[in-house]
């Protein structure tokens, strides 16, 4: 049995990893152009300016592009699982797993984030992203509490309590 | 490769290349997935998701069946068309893989949404070659040459994750520079060689390369156009569904297949009317593309 992939945390994406280790997923965000983005990187995909900073995203997106993965890459991962692309509420795309039956999933799924630990890194434990299907969030509530300012991933999963909140790791 | 060679030679800095594909497979227990991932993805943001060559391209397939409404039967012929010109080509691995219909293929083991495992490439070893050299020289060396008519590449994308649409591919950048070079249109092309690690990239590259309108490709494969004695044969060798897929040397099974149609070489494949033949191979999961258009007149 191989361990499953940890991320390689750096310089540059360091401060991604300690965002999850604090609960909160975080974007690249560019102050110039007002781009997002998640891949850490030196300089700002739209406009190429060198002053980017970072914000926490409200966690919430829906599921563009899915596949249920029956042979994996390694051992180290139970089949079956969802591999997805993931369109934040920000409008950034991210790679991720979904939490959820894999029956289940669809182009357009509601989901949000959970940070689950993603393996032994010394000197600590890395965090990364995932998403899990929302449950109970009525899409009212989206309306009602718009994504920016960004609300903390904790405090929307507090305030909307679901099912399914087994694997959400709180830091 | 045929295009960095044809330059040498146009520039005098050659007379002849020959240029040589061989490639291997690592299998999945000697740690292939892993490599695969690492090679195409990111990785801290991509990679430890679990991401290898199928599901990445069960991604951009979700893409284009929910654009287009492609059900998993009509994608299931493409393999179809694949293995029935693989039964005329001995060099083929599924040249004694027998018939199969849709129903062998929905039928076989899942890998990763939508494919099946009929609907993935045969990894193989495997490698091929092709002599690129001046016309007169090639009018001496072969009774019908191959002649390069027009050439494009584009390579737009690095990651799955990377904004923008997967199925609107670099395809659609060199093609069209291929066709400006050759100065033809997708309606002069006899035969086509279209990459295809997977059953659903063929009908992305009939789109992208301008053979079929955008939504169509599904119902022009689903027709018979791409099998043998159709309108636009494709993968006339088998294919990287039913010739094999030979790893980095995949392109130039391609190419060579596509040579020996336009040199009347390709014996129980061969189709008499491939004047101009068009082929197309990516790298990636369709990130890097490339797009040569060869014919028998110069």
């Amino acid at each position: 049995m191989t361990d499953k992939p940890v991320p390689e945390i750096t310089e540059m994406n360091g401060i991604y990893f300690e965002g999850c280790a604090k609960g909160e997923l975080r974007l690249r965000r560019c102050p110039t152009c007002d781009a997002r983005f998640r891949f850490a990187s030196e300089w700002c995909p739209q406009c190429w300016s060198l002053e980017l900073g970072w914000e926490k995203a409200c966690g919430l997106g829906k599921a563009t592009h899915y596949s249920v993965v029956h042979m994996a890459p390694s051992d180290a991962f139970e089949t079956p699982y969802v591999l997805a692309l993931i369109e934040l509420d920000e409008g950034v795309r991210m790679m991720s797993n979904v939490k959820c039956d894999p029956e289940e999933v669809r182009i357009g799924l509601p989901v949000k984030v959970m940070i689950r630990k993603a393996g032994r890194c010394f000197p600590a434990d890395v965090r990364t992203a995932e998403v899990t299907r929302l449950t109970r969030l009525h899409p009212s509530l989206f309306q009602r509490h718009p994504c920016r300012p960004p609300q903390s991933v904790l405090d929307v999963i507090r305030a909307y309590p679901t099912r399914d909140r087994v694997g959400f790791v709180a830091s | 490769m045929v295009n960095r060679a044809a330059s040498a030679i146009r520039t005098g800095r050659a007379n002849a290349v020959l240029c040589i594909g061989a490639g291997k497979f690592t299998k999945l227990s000697k740690g292939g997935g892993e490599m695969m991932a690492r090679f195409l993805g990111d990785p801290s943001l991509e990679v430890p998701y679990g991401i290898w060559i199928p599901p990445l391209y069960g991604l951009l397939a979700s893409e284009f069946i929910a654009d287009h409404g492609v059900s998993a039967v009509e994608m299931a012929r493409v393999a179809v068309s694949a293995r029935k010109w693989a039964l005329l080509n001995p060099s083929a691995r599924m040249h004694h893989g027998g018939a199969i219909g849709v129903g062998d293929v929905l039928s076989s083991r899942m890998v990763t949404s939508p494919f099946h495992d009929l609907d993935c490439s045969l990894p193989s070893d495997g490698g091929g070659a092709v002599l690129v050299t001046r016309a007169e020289l090639g009018r001496k060396w072969a009774p019908q040459p191959a002649y390069i008519l027009g050439y494009g590449e584009a390579h737009l994308r690095g990651r799955v994750s990377d904004p923008g649409k997967l199925t609107e591919t670099g395809a659609k950048v060199s093609g069209a520079e291929a066709f400006r070079s050759a100065s033809l249109t997708p309606k002069d092309i006899d035969v086509a060689q279209l990459y295809d690690a997977f059953s659903i990239t063929p009908l992305v590259l009939l789109e992208n390369l301008g053979f079929c309108e955008p939504g169509s490709a599904a119902r022009f494969v689903q027709s018979g156009a791409t099998d043998p004695g159709g309108q636009l044969p494709v993968n006339t060798y088998g294919g990287l569904l039913s010739f094999g897929h030979t790893g980095d040397a995949s392109g130039m099974s391609l190419v060579t297949a596509g040579a020996l149609q336009v040199m009347r070489c390709a014996g129980p494949t061969q189709v008499d009317s491939a004047e101009r033949l068009l082929m197309h191979g990516y790298g990636g999961i369709m990130y890097d593309h490339a797009t040569l258009i060869l014919g028998r007149e110069p």
